[in-house]
């Protein structure tokens, strides 16, 4: 397996991105750098295809989301623990207030939703690219964004036209700031 | 599109991602190439892997643990006080390799009582690599120095949802990493002090580990969909220490692919005060060789009876006897002799699953290139049903297959709690025409031979394990021609 300077390249240049945006799916940093670490360990073994895929970027993304997600394992993180050699981990990124009612807000939708919403809001991709990444219709990619903001809506006022009733005038509700 | 939401959105992951440590790629590959070499089911997961809409997420906004006796980082992982000396990234932390190595409290004496901080790294609490059980002498750390961290992660097998230090009420943990080649692959190993509030809390975590290998369901099927067995086997124990292999097999007997564990796993769990310590071999099968179990869990304890408690005796806690209850002469053909067979457990701990394998030792009355006991049949009396049953005539040889060998299993395990002793009653006669059954240039004649006992813990699927060396007892008898 060749190309260690082209894989470090990539590596450093897009980790941290990739845990952000992990992140913002899960909730959980710890979980995050774990399951991204993973990914790229799995990159590394089919390295040559995953480079030519043209998008090792999404492939990681799709794999650290799916390791995040897996429920039910059994000492699901000792071997990333191990992997990922214990130098410095933790979660405080200093959330503001509307970070923190935004991440509540997110909490109270569904997985799928969270995670259209994030590759659309965060990422940047269309639907039909997410429904690619998600290997989903993208009429099913439809509606779940559009559930997610309307289940969102409560809370985000930018997402108030998809539920009626709703007056909020700031992006997130700071009503909801702290919760948990 | 909300611009505003967008914008929260991309700070919150902006914060993540300042927030985040690269481990780095030379982990990832050098992980991946684990991964690769031990075959484990790396779903072959493309961008094309379709996720299912039952995943469940936990979402915790501010993961930080509460209850750190000390103030940490806001990422949640402390520094190392600076007095304390780094450990040799090539052996593992700067402390005695073992208990012999005069620096540890002496057998038997009770530690320094020192209070554990999870903030604190003492040298002195670590094992080091030199001492690990399986070694080659190979296991390098994979740190300079052990990490200290709070956020919570699933460590251990156990049948709870809950990540560990939850599970356990855990502060937090220091943990070392090591790698290793055995067998041509790669292996990896843990070593990690989890600190409790208090030394009952630590106590209490080290029976509900107990209680979790003992109890919970192990999956049926592998990340590849093939179904497989999991098994969970006591290996040793002593003084408040335990050592597990955990395996996972498929039908045809070869290695599972469980999710995200690897099918071959030793573990060895301690407690000292208010630190429980774990250590984790994974890999490959090489790791589940048990033989040095107890003298690693002697170096585990003599290490971290540093934060207090007992430190142990370096005897085994076992002793096996075996005494005529006769003539100790052979005859070929002649009248059988009469043994019994002793186990005591002088552990102040119930020491499971447990069988004594008698042996035939060589026999100087055989001019075979390889001195063998010459056939014979050997019984053990079973009181249950006021018989005598044959076992299986188990001779020496050139090796320890006699004892080790998977199978070589005469009396159903069993468990012995403190202080308690069984009594096992044989007896053994040779077989009158042993001469004619060796090739031609062969012959029986008179000599001097032996019965040995060795304790062994079986292990299903697996060679035996033997209980140490002192757990063994011989019987000469004298081998005559009628």
């Amino acid at each position: 397996m060749g190309d260690e300077l082209g894989f470090d390249e990539f590596y450093a240049a897009s980790f941290r991105r990739l845990v952000g945006q992990l992140y913002a799916m899960t909730g959980s940093l710890a979980d995050s750098e774990d399951a991204v670490q993973e990914a790229y360990a799995r990159a590394w073994q089919r390295w040559d295809k995953v480079r030519e895929y043209g998008a090792p970027e999404a492939w990681i993304r799709t794999v650290a989301y799916r390791i995040a997600v897996s429920a039910g394992r059994k000492a699901k993180n000792r071997l990333l623990a191990h992997g990922r050699h214990g130098e410095g981990r933790g979660f405080s990124p200093g959330l503001s207030p509307d970070h923190l009612a935004l991440m509540s807000a997110l909490r109270r939708i569904s997985a799928d939703q969270r995670r259209v919403i994030v590759l659309h809001y965060l990422v940047g991709l269309s639907v039909d690219e997410i429904a690619d990444e998600t290997a989903s219709p993208a009429g099913t990619v439809k509606a779940w964004l559009s559930r997610g903001r309307k289940a969102m809506a409560p809370y985000v006022s930018e997402f108030a036209d998809t539920a009626p009733g709703t007056l909020q005038t700031k992006t997130i509700l700071r009503t909801e700031a702290g919760e948990e | 599109m909300p611009e505003s939401f967008q914008n929260l959105l991309s700070a919150i992951a902006q914060s993540a991602s300042a927030s985040a440590t690269p481990v780095g790629a030379d982990a990832a590959r050098r992980r991946g190439r684990q991964r690769s070499v031990r075959q484990r089911a790396v779903a072959c997961v493309a961008a094309t892997v379709l996720v299912g809409g039952s995943a469940t997420v936990a979402l915790a906004v501010a993961a930080g643990h509460g209850g750190t006796p000390k103030p940490i980082t806001n990422s949640g992982t402390a520094t190392p006080d600076a007095g304390s000396a780094p450990p040799s990234p090539s052996a593992g932390p700067s402390t005695p390799g073992s208990p012999s190595a005069g620096a540890s409290p002496g057998a038997g004496a009770t530690g320094s009582g020192m209070i554990g901080d999870l903030n604190t790294i003492v040298p002195g609490a670590w094992t080091s690599a030199g001492a690990f059980a399986l070694t080659p002498g190979s296991w390098t750390a994979n740190m300079a120095r052990p990490a200290i961290h709070t956020a919570d992660r699933q460590w251990f097998y156990s049948c709870h949802s809950a990540d560990t230090l939850t599970h356990l009420g855990a502060l937090g943990y220091q943990e070392l990493t090591y790698g290793a080649t055995m067998g041509g692959s790669p292996v990896g190993a843990d070593q990690v002090l989890f600190f409790f509030r208090s030394n009952g809390a630590a106590e209490q975590a080290l029976g509900t580990v107990q209680n979790d290998y003992a109890h919970c369901p192990e999956p049926a099927t592998g990340v590849n969909g093939v179904p497989m067995t999991g098994t969970v086997q006591q290996t040793e124990t002593l003084d408040g220490g335990y050592a597990w292999v955990h395996t996972f097999r498929t039908a045809q007997g070869s290695p599972a692919q469980p999710a995200d564990i690897p099918a071959d796993n030793h573990e060895f769990f301690v407690q000292r005060g208010d630190a429980l310590e774990m250590v984790w071999f994974g890999g490959n099968p090489t790791v589940d060789d048990s033989r040095n179990d107890l003298t690693f869990l002697a170096d585990l304890e003599s290490n971290l009876c540093v934060y207090g408690g007992h430190c142990p005796a370096t005897t085994h806690p076992l002793a096996a006897s075996i005494n005529a209850t006769g003539s100790t002469t052979l005859r070929l053909g002649g009248s059988a002799i009469e043994f019994t067979v002793g186990v005591t457990n002088e552990s102040n701990d119930t020491i499971r699953n447990i069988t004594p394998v008698v042996s035939l030792g060589r026999c100087t009355c055989v001019n075979t290139p390889l001195p063998i006991m010459p056939p014979g049949v050997l019984q053990r009396w079973d009181s249950a049903g006021g018989t005598w049953k044959t076992q299986f005539y188990d001779t020496e040889g050139s090796g320890m297959d006699f004892v080790l060998s998977p199978g070589v299993v005469q009396v159903p395990p069993f468990d012995l709690g403190p202080g308690q002793s069984v009594t096992f009653r044989y007896r053994l006669q040779l077989d009158p025409a042993s001469s004619d059954k060796l090739p031609a240039q062969y012959h029986v004649s008179n000599g001097t031979a032996s019965v040995g006992v060795s304790l062994v813990h079986p292990i299903a699927n697996s060679a035996n394990a033997q209980i140490g060396n002192a757990s063994a007892a011989r019987l000469p008898v004298t081998v005559v021609l009628n």
